[in-house]
């Protein structure tokens, strides 16, 4: 038994030396950390049609297959509310067009955060529909905020190129 | 890289304590980097999936009250978040869901490898069996991954982890004390693999450069 210590303790080195952690990791991870925030609700992801296997790519005029439309559901608990946020990212040629609903359905201002640091915000209306266009690049979430009360859902990866 | 320190910095990451927030991460990377490349993932997949990781890790840190259960989240989290990139870049590429594992593998260098007996042991890992490889690469994560977290991400019983390790190891010494394979041997005996089916560079030894060797041999 401890020689399979050893060999793993060698396996370790052998490891850490052709496949150190990436530096990169660490500064993204120290650059998170700046967009703590306590005063939000925190929504979580409830729905990615990504983890399902069934998701239909759409096809091109050129017959080369492209990204389906990407379903995403958000849940959180507000005042004994249940709050639902749902949104579509339908991707294009170089802009993607995001389409959310509010539930239950009221007006707000939503704000898209990319992790980049752009944010995009835009007033839903009284049915709970907005809409944003284009995408950013690269992790999002989305903070509504009506009245005094804030939700932000969790961040969602989202790759473009 | 201090395990033992995690409540700790749990604790001061929650409170507001930058320099405890990148303490911690230190920890987590380590593991979020052995998911993701015990799932095939390359560097700058790595990378995509690692932001989204510490963003929600920020913003779930309120809720992890229990330190013991940052591993089993991380995990999770990771494994998740690996699945959608990949799966994102598949839909882009236009291509049918490849097997994770056949994406290509970054190269290491051959120069990085100090000793003789790193060389070794590199050459001896290449010809193991990619499913062992990937579970060496996840067992000698630093900070280790329970084994209940390795099951996870292979998809398998988490009372098959020790025993699989323990029979992989083996696997491992066996290939080492054969010492570097003759290509003119053919099979290796007891193996029933062609012995030395590539040399020269050694490639990512963890998990995906074992799919790169195999790829061949598929189908």
């Amino acid at each position: 038994m401890s020689d399979d210590e050893d060999l793993l303790d060698e396996l370790r080195g052998l490891f850490d030396q052709v496949d150190p952690v990436d530096p990169r990791l660490l500064e993204q991870a120290a650059l998170a950390y700046t967009w703590r925030s306590v005063d939000a609700e925190l929504a979580e992801l409830s729905f990615d049609s990504l983890l399902d296997r069934e998701m239909v790519a759409g096809v091109r005029d050129d017959g080369t297959a492209t990204l389906g439309p990407r379903m995403l559901g958000f849940g959180a608990v507000v005042d004994g509310e249940d709050v639902a946020i749902e949104v579509e990212i339908t991707p294009g040629r170089g802009r993607s067009l995001l389409v959310g609903q509010l539930l239950p359905p009221r007006p707000a201002t939503v704000q898209l955060q990319a992790s980049s640091g752009e944010v995009i915000a835009v007033e839903a209306d009284e049915l709970g529909r907005f809409q944003v266009e284009p995408v950013p690049h690269g992790p999002l979430r989305l903070r509504v905020s009506q009245g005094g009360s804030v939700v932000q859902t969790t961040w969602v990866s989202y790759v473009r190129r | 890289m201090e395990p033992e320190r995690v409540p700790e910095l749990l604790a001061g990451a929650r409170a507001g304590d930058a320099a405890s927030w990148e303490a911690l991460y230190g920890v987590v990377a380590g593991w979020v980097r052995a998911v993701a490349r015990g799932l095939g993932l390359g560097r700058d997949d790595l990378l995509d999936v690692n932001q989204v990781v510490c963003l929600r890790l920020v913003g779930h840190l309120d809720r992890l009250r229990v330190p013991e259960a940052l591993q089993g989240w991380v995990v999770t989290v990771t494994r998740h978040e690996c699945y959608r990139v990949l799966r994102q870049r598949q839909h882009l590429a236009g291509a049918e869901l490849p097997d994770v594992e056949d994406r290509s593998a970054p190269d290491v260098d051959d120069r990085l490898l100090r000793t003789e007996r790193q060389r070794e042991l590199a050459a001896a890992l290449v010809r193991l069996s990619a499913d062992c490889r990937r579970l060496l690469g996840l067992v000698a994560a630093e900070p280790p991954l329970s084994y209940a977290a390795i099951g996870e991400v292979l998809g398998r019983p988490v009372g098959s982890i020790g025993p699989t390790r323990q029979r992989c190891l083996g696997q491992l010494r066996a290939l080492l004390e054969a010492g570097p394979a003759d290509p003119a041997a053919g099979r290796r005996p007891g193996g029933g693999r062609p012995a030395a089916r590539r040399s020269g560079a050694v490639r990512d030894l963890r998990a995906r450069g074992g799919a790169a060797v195999e790829r061949g041999k598929r189908r």
